[in-house]
């Protein structure tokens, strides 16, 4: 192997360090790197490098974004009354595709779990109380629902216990997104427990 | 459902090797040693990705290789098969495959080929303590029940993070308190699902538990299985809802109850001290408990009743016939025992049956050997292989 170029070898090492990218694939990404024009190469280190230099996280929703406060909570075209909580950044990307959702967010950054020695005070939980509380400066509406969309699992569902009870007190609705089949699924290919569940979460069509 | 072929790789004892089986009575002889229960447990391994021996699955690569791989052919209905290949190598764990697409979701694939231990520890489940008692009870409701093996699962990684936040905390603050109540809601969500189903299905396992005595021929040994679970008390007799079935909402609602109840001891312990990982199952014969006064005959006799009604049950919620593995399970009988069991094995059961033991005497004898009841002297297959 070292009769061929350093640089390559390098290249390669680089990319195998990204997840779910095996020797292979980052060879194969390497040698296409190789046959990129030059300028588009640049664009795409200079975007790697970017993400590092100017992505910050909003000072309102947590959310990564260039601008703070980021262009969701700053757009006035958002309803600012309706708060989606979610775990990580990509969990907005997510909901930002569906184009339907004209809400907020608030970014947790996780969720509870002992095991890994997270707590509610190493999440934006503080940030999301105040926000209910009192609106921040730039935030127009009170908070009139806060939709809980932490992911359907065991720490998923006991983070939005906790932040229903914590948010009791407040004169707001707090919801949890619906758990059942995905759409256009094929009931016979469901996991037995998504099944069960939706099952069990009919609801009735008169 | 019964096995046609099973080929192993660097399993245990065997390096490399083939046999095909007969549909009804398979009796492996041999030395010690010369590896009878491997058959056994690479049939359980195919049938639920893990072993009956040991829960750690590197034990079982045979030394000097990274990976075992087991093959297998399921028969169902006599024309469905189906091939099911589970492989285990130490740096990438375990892959099963099922008609040579790999499963993805290994629970998926529990149930699908129900199976039934027959082993001397079986005593234990009459005899020890409750934990093997809820082992068995598991083992055979999360073979009978997707979502009960979800719920339980789901249960028992919810209950490690509440027994974790409970170790962790260095005072009893509000924040620890909610974050605590916040676990317990989840331990009960999921344990709630697991009590009732324990609930309503053991009145099943004792109606086939009474049968399988009348099998045994002991039909004036009347047998009853009851579920005592703390939370919601000795519901099994009514004594605490008067009589009256509980909702999945009131066990939810009791089991909350109990651990707030429970809440300053198991703070003070660092352990949950109520739900499903704490339940009793007892046994009782004639209104008796059978731990106090049974001889160790009558434990025997039992643990195999109670596998029998397992095998019962299994086929009823499955609809197919498990197949019976019996790992020396005869040793410890008299002849006249042994050639009862053969009897109900092979003329009332009719499912296929694997027997391993050191002393064939009584079984060889009463068996008529050729298909679809196959002998297999291990040494002497063994020997051809290494002749050849």
């Amino acid at each position: 192997m070292h009769k061929t170029s350093e640089s390559v070898q390098q290249l390669i090492e680089q990319f195998s360090k990204l997840p779910s990218i095996g020797r292979k694939t980052a060879q194969r990404l390497a040698a296409f790197v190789l046959k990129m024009p030059r300028n588009e190469v640049v664009e795409m280190a200079e975007a790697l490098v970017a993400v590092k230099d100017r992505v910050k996280f909003c000072s309102i929703c947590h959310n990564v974004t260039d601008h703070d406060p980021c262009s969701i909570c700053s757009s006035d075209r958002r309803d600012a009354s309706l708060v989606c909580v979610v775990e990580e950044s990509s969990d907005v990307m997510a909901i930002e595709r569906t184009n339907d959702f004209r809400g907020i967010y608030h970014v947790l950054g996780g969720v509870i779990s002992p095991l890994d020695g997270v707590g509610p005070d190493d999440l934006s939980i503080r940030s999301l109380v105040a926000r209910i509380a009192a609106p921040a400066e730039g935030e127009s509406a009170t908070v009139r629902e806060v939709i809980l969309a932490m992911n359907p699992d065991v720490e998923g569902d006991t983070t939005a216990y906790y932040l229903s009870q914590l948010l009791q007190p407040f004169d707001v609705t707090v919801t949890r997104i619906a758990r059942g089949l995905p759409i256009g699924g094929d009931l016979e290919f469901a996991d037995e427990a998504t099944l069960a569940r939706a099952i069990e979460g009919r609801i009735g069509l008169q | 459902m019964y096995i046609s072929d099973l080929t192993l790789s660097a399993f245990r004892a065997h390096d490399d090797f083939k046999i095909s089986f007969g549909e009804r009575i398979n009796l492996i002889t041999g030395p010690n040693g010369i590896g009878k229960t491997n058959l056994l447990e690479a049939i359980h391994y195919l049938c639920l990705t893990k072993s009956f021996v040991s829960a750690r699955d590197a034990t079982a690569i045979r030394e000097g290789s990274d990976e075992f791989v087991i093959r297998g052919r399921f028969v169902d209905g006599g024309t469905q098969s189906r091939s099911v290949s589970l492989q285990y190598s130490k740096a990438t764990g375990k892959t099963l495959q099922v008609n040579k697409a790999t499963v993805e979701r290994v629970t998926g694939h529990v149930g699908l080929l129900p199976v039934v231990v027959f082993s001397p520890d079986d005593y234990g489940i009459t005899a020890g303590g409750p934990e093997e008692r809820r082992r068995f009870l598991d083992n055979m409701l999360c073979q009978a029940s997707k979502t009960y093996l979800a719920d339980l699962q789901n249960f028992r990684h919810a209950l490690k993070q509440r027994n974790s936040l409970l170790v962790q905390a260095t005072s009893h603050t509000a924040t620890f308190r909610s974050q605590l109540d916040a676990w317990s809601s989840e331990v009960v969500r999921h344990g709630a699902r697991v009590i009732n189903r324990r609930r309503t299905d053991i009145s099943l396992i004792n109606s086939y538990l009474h049968d399988s005595l009348e099998q045994l021929g002991l039909a004036n040994e009347v047998p009853e299985m009851r579920y005592r679970s703390v939370p919601v008390g000795d519901v099994d007799r009514g004594t605490s809802s008067g009589g009256r079935d509980l909702s999945l909402e009131e066990i939810e609602e009791r089991y909350f109850e109990a651990l707030v109840e429970a809440g300053s001891n198991d703070m003070a312990r660092r352990r949950t001290s109520v739900g499903p990982h704490r339940d009793e199952l007892e046994l009782f014969v004639n209104g008796r408990p059978l731990r106090n006064y049974a001889s160790q005959g009558q434990h025997r006799t039992f643990a195999m009743a109670l596998k029998l009604a397992k095998y019962h049950y299994l086929y009823k919620l499955c609809e197919t016939k498990p197949i019976l593995l019996l790992d020396d399970a005869f040793d410890h009988l008299d002849p006249e025992r042994i050639a009862g069991y053969i009897h109900l094995i092979q003329d009332k059961l009719e499912c296929q049956a694997f027997i391993t033991t050191a002393n064939p005497g009584v079984i060889e004898s009463i068996v008529q050997w050729g298909d679809p009841n196959r002998h297999f002297n291990l040494s002497v297959m063994i020997g051809a292989l290494e002749k050849e």
